[in-house]
């Protein structure tokens, strides 16, 4: 496995990883969720991804088509906002590499790019509203950042889960304006948005499940 | 049929919700739920996939609404609408109405075959009986916004040209709202001509400041359930200029003379602009309207305090104005009352309302200058308007300014002080409110220094019969106070310490000037007889305490019929037997002595009635209604008649029964009368017995049974709305069928003569009471055809009289006879134009 690229079956592992890790995380998510929401990001999130788990038990023929797999697979399982939102992550994921068998850093950069104007065209939020994107816009950042450096590929991902890590603590002082926590108004502020929590998370299994040789 | 999806987090909510819309919609329209997740979708949740199956499972080329509660259901159903195929996606509305009121009235929309559009917007108004009834204080930004560009979309629209010689002015536009108010639709209207925005039909302000003018085209749009009905209304009015005359109002502002000197022999003579007609001659008194100087700006902490302070202000002077409007539409003329109806109006303007929240809220202000910077704001619209006309309705706008501004600082102008000496007020301009509070007692004659005929305070004096000058300018300010002054309101004539052979002459041009107005007066209130004697009563169609007062300040000699469905609807209880006779005999004793013919309930099933639970009837026309229902429902029919014969011991009144077709149904209807008759007797009730009991002919079977049923009635009442309805087999309302709407067609009239030949044959009379019944054309007809009387809507009694009374009735059995042998209404209109049967007309 080259140092450099990231292959299908990394892919997979990547998902499944990150399955394992919402299944983990599932009473904490839920809990951010019972500050600001309705307690139930965990709950939604691991329904959502223990399906997505069956389905790519076989594993799939090329990146595009497992990532399409996934966020069909969300759509119909999730139930809260994340269904919609997490399965558009997917879906403009897998469109941005299609036809490609294995991702370089700019590959990868162009497929969260993608992903992220998919999540910021469904949900119609922007950078710090409180929401998911407050992980992921970071993280796209830092990708970018890195690209440009032409840093290597381990590195890069690991600056992208420190960013979105990041955007994820920064959520605490925000008041929400999407979603279920906006209904709060001034009462959301003092707490992490759980769906920024689990994209965080998404970044953090990268950086660990990818490029490993 | 437009298809509706509901998309709910819970399963058992969209279920609920479907059954809910299920038991007011039609079965025909197709709706599917999307809802809930997990294993047997009892979880929360939505599934776009889910969405976008349900969508496809009802579509139709009609269209589908779909509706949704809150968060992830509105992603996932945008989301759905991706996995639709183009060509399905683009017929799929998502729709921002609340879930549950949102989807029922939807579905009814849906059911009587309304558009897309038109069921998306019933869907988004559905909130609005809600926040009507709970009294929102917050209006609705919404319902204020700018509509669309006229053109674009394929909302039903009319064009018409402005008739008015003043344009659309407050009093006008003020009809214009409260008609569009009367119908389910979103009307917008617009000036025609490139460039111009169209402004929505609830907005009074907005509309005024179309600066629409005499001879402009408007364009009128409407979506929603009664579109066309509301588009037909409004142009009728329109058309027939608002019901004004569309000349009536004399020159405005720039025709103001300069005033001119006149010297003869004794004292002095100026001639300057006559507003209202009439003779005063007494001591000059001055009054100034108090104006308020700004307020300063002072920060407040708590806007929800301000808030409510300036809408209990707001009450109270609406409250204020109604009670100037009934007491003025009894008093004096009903454009004299619109004027203050339009004031009302103006305060309820969602516009200004939302404006002055937001200087409340936004920039923390107090009540006071919130109220005091808004109208200021509002009558600057007016003051920079071209039209000279509309420029006038600053005056307004700050009448009710000032008004509700003393309501907030308990400060008021010196037109509440008293004096005694009766006094001839001069001032620079009156608000219409000051002239409508003046006491005759003490207030001879108005002047005003500058003013024109038409302002509100110039129309208001004149049906006060004010006498009133205009345009004085400087002339009086040399005059001292207490000096005598001597108008005459006709000619424009102002004399300034007049020779004592002219304050004679005066004195005396008053006292008969007063007579004749008292003769005016006791004319329209005496009976009414053709040119050649013929007695034909002229009735009043009421429904409702306030009708009952105009119809007698109207002259009419009865009530005709006095409409008792409003005792029943929109409440949640029938009403008790008690309330019924307290309100029957309030109606009653304003009546004065006049006999009051109450119809019993004549409701079916078009209109829900909560404790009845009747049933949805595919045409409620032909169904259980006005006395089918009251058979199959005795005791409330018997209840009504309990309270009929109870009120009817102290006033005199009349049984009235709706619907009749069949003898049988007669011959039950005496049989629960008399039950209720005994009923009473044997708990010692006081009650009126025997009463008088009429039917009402409304269907062709009644009319060709008119024999059968002369014995056991006393009297017949022809409806003509529904006889002609239910003759020519044409719902009235539908806009595609207004040929076949005229009750002057001669099937119609033969079915009258019918009645009117048998029923007198037996010594009974008939009376007309559709709307036919007031139309100028029709009146020589029906009195020929040997009517005895004919009942109106309140305004149109003084017209009608005048009519009858040039009646030549010989001239109308002759009409009449010629009228029964056409083929067409139009041919019935035409002979009433070539024979000329009512003196003073041109044939
Ligand atoms: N419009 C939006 N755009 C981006 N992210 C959003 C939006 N709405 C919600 N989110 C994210 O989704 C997270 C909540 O996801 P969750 O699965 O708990 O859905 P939910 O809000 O409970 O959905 P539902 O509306 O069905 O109850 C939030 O923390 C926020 O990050
Ligand atoms: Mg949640």
């Amino acid at each position: 496995m080259s140092q450099n690229v990231i292959t299908k079956d990394e892919i997979v592992a990547w998902v499944l990883a990150y399955a394992q890790a919402i299944s983990d995380n599932r009473v904490l998510l839920t809990e951010l969720d019972v500050a600001i929401g309705d307690g139930d990001h965990g709950a939604n999130m691991d329904r959502g991804f223990k399906a997505v788990a069956q389905k790519l038990q076989s594993g799939g023929t090329d990146i595009s088509q497992i990532l399409k797999t996934t966020g069909m697979a969300l759509l119909s399982t999730v139930g809260g906002a994340g269904g919609p939102l997490y399965s558009t992550l997917f879906l403009q994921a897998a469109q941005a590499c299609a036809g490609k068998s294995e991702l370089s850093l700019q590959d990868w950069t162009g497929m969260i790019d993608n992903a992220a104007r998919g999540v910021m065209a469904r949900g119609k939020a922007a950078a710090g509203d409180k929401t998911m994107l407050d992980a992921l816009l970071p993280a796209l950042q830092a990708l970018i950042e890195a690209s440009h450096a032409n840093l290597p590929l381990a590195d890069a991902l690991l600056k992208s889960a420190e960013a979105a890590e990041h955007g994820k603590q920064a959520t605490i002082p925000l008041i929400a304006h999407k979603g279920r926590a906006s209904y709060l108004g001034e009462r959301s502020a003092g707490h992490i948005d759980p769906g920024a929590a689990s994209t965080a998370l998404l970044f953090l299994i990268a950086a660990k499940t990818l490029a490993q040789s | 049929m437009v298809s509706l999806v509901l998309v709910s987090h819970s399963r058992i909510l969209a279920e609920a919700v479907l059954s809910l819309v299920r038991q007011v919609a039609s079965p025909e329209v197709k709706i599917a739920c999307a809802a809930g997740v997990g294993a047997d979708r009892l979880e929360f949740g939505t599934d776009a996939i889910q969405i976008s199956e349900a969508i496809a499972s009802v579509h139709a080329h009609d269209g589908t609404l779909v509706l949704m509660d809150l968060g992830s259901a509105i992603l996932s159903a945008e989301m759905a609408l991706d996995f639709l195929p183009e060509d399905m996606r683009v017929e799929v509305r998502l729709c921002a109405a609340p879930l549950v009121e949102g989807a029922i009235s939807a579905a009814i929309a849906a059911g009587l075959g309304t558009a897309l559009d038109g069921v998306e917007a019933e869907a988004m108004e559905s909130l609005r009986p809600k926040q009507e009834h709970l009294g929102s204080a917050v209006p609705v930004a919404s319902r204020t916004d700018d509509g669309p560009v006229v053109g674009h979309d394929d909302h039903p629209s009319v064009t018409v040209i402005m008739p008015n010689a003043n344009g659309l002015h407050a009093r006008p536009a003020a009809r214009f709202v409260q008609t569009a108010g009367q119908f389910d639709a979103e009307i917008f209207v617009q000036k025609t001509g490139a460039g111009n925005s169209a402004v929505s039909a609830r907005s009074l302000n907005k509309l005024v400041t179309l600066g629409l003018t005499q001879g402009d085209a408007m364009t009128i749009t409407a979506t929603g359930s009664q579109a066309q009905q509301a588009l037909e209304a409004l142009s009728a009015l329109v058309k027939n200029g608002f019901g004004e005359s569309t000349s009536t109002l004399p020159d405005p502002i720039p025709a103001t003379p300069k005033p001119t000197k006149i010297v003869d022999n004794s004292g002095y003579t100026h001639r300057i602009t006559p507003i209202a007609e009439g003779i005063a001659l007494g001591p000059l008194r001055r009054v100034n309207a108090a104006r308020s100087g700004l307020l300063d700006a002072t920060s407040v902490d708590s806007p929800e305090v301000e808030w409510l302070q300036v809408q209990n202000a707001i009450a109270r002077v609406i409250a204020a104005l109604r009670a100037r409007h009934m007491r003025l539409s009894t008093t004096a003329q009903q454009q004299a009352g619109d004027i203050f109806n339009s004031h009302q109006l103006i305060l309820q303007d969602a516009e200004l309302l939302s404006s002055l929240r937001q200087a409340i809220y936004e920039r923390k202000i107090s009540a006071e200058q919130a109220w005091q910077s808004t109208i200021a704001a509002q009558a600057e619209v007016y003051r920079a308007m071209s039209d000279p006309y509309l420029r006038q309705r600053e005056v307004d706008i700050n009448d009710i300014g000032a008004q509700v501004l003393s309501e907030l600082t308990g400060v008021t102008d010196n037109f509440t002080d008293t004096w005694t000496t009766p006094s001839i007020l001069l001032s620079d301009d009156y608000t219409p409110s000051q002239v409508a509070e003046l006491d005759p007692k003490v207030v001879l004659g108005l002047i005003s220094r500058q003013g024109s005929s038409t302002s509100h305070a110039s129309i208001l004096a004149r049906s006060l019969g004010m006498p009133m000058l205009a345009g004085a300018r400087d002339v009086l300010d040399d005059v001292s106070n207490g000096t005598c002054i001597g108008l005459d309101g006709s000619s424009g004539l102002l004399w300034v310490d007049p020779s004592l052979e002219i304050a004679r002459a005066l004195t005396d041009q008053r006292l008969s000037w007063l007579a004749h107005r008292e003769h005016m007066r006791l004319n329209s209130q005496t009976n009414t007889v053709t040119q050649d004697g013929r007695r034909v009563e002229i009735a009043a169609n009421i429904s409702g305490i306030t009708d009952s007062r105009v119809a007698v300040a109207n002259g009419a000699e009865a009530v005709g019929v006095l409409r008792t469905e409003f005792l029943y609807l929109t409440r949640s209880v029938a009403p008790t037997e008690e309330e019924q006779v307290t309100t029957l005999s309030q109606i009653a004793a304003a009546m004065q002595g006049r006999p009051v013919i109450v119809r019993t309930l004549d409701i079916g099933g078009d209109k829900p009635i909560p404790y009845m639970n009747l049933p949805i009837e595919a045409n409620p026309f032909l169904g259980v209604r006005a006395i089918r229902l009251s058979l199959l429902n005795p005791s409330l029919f018997i209840t009504q008649i309990r309270a009929i014969l109870r009120a009817g011991h102290s006033y005199p009144c009349r049984i009235l029964l709706p619907m009749i077709t069949l003898v049988e149904e007669l011959v039950q209807s005496h049989k629960l009368i008399e039950q209720a008759h005994s009923q009473l007797a044997a708990e010692g009730v006081a009650h009126a017995w025997p009463i008088p009991i009429g039917i009402m002919v409304e269907t062709p079977a009644a009319a060709l049974m008119t024999h059968e049923f002369a014995p056991m009635v006393d009297f017949f009442s022809v409806g003509t709305n529904d006889l002609t309805q239910y003759t020519l087999a044409a719902e009235r309302s539908n806009p595609n069928l207004g040929h076949l709407s005229d009750a002057l067609h001669p099937s119609i009239l033969r079915l009258i003569d019918i009645v009117v030949s048998e029923a007198h044959a037996l010594g009974k009379w008939v009376g007309v009471c559709g709307e036919v019944a007031a139309d100028p054309v029709a009146i020589p007809v029906l009195v020929g055809l040997g009517v005895d009387e004919l009942s109106m809507n309140v305004s149109a009694i003084p017209q009608a009289k005048a009519i009858v009374r040039r009646i030549n009735s010989t001239g109308a059995i002759t009409l009449a006879k010629a009228a029964l042998r056409t083929d067409m209404a139009c041919a019935v209109r035409d002979l009433v134009g070539s024979m000329s049967v009512v003196s003073g007309e041109q044939p």
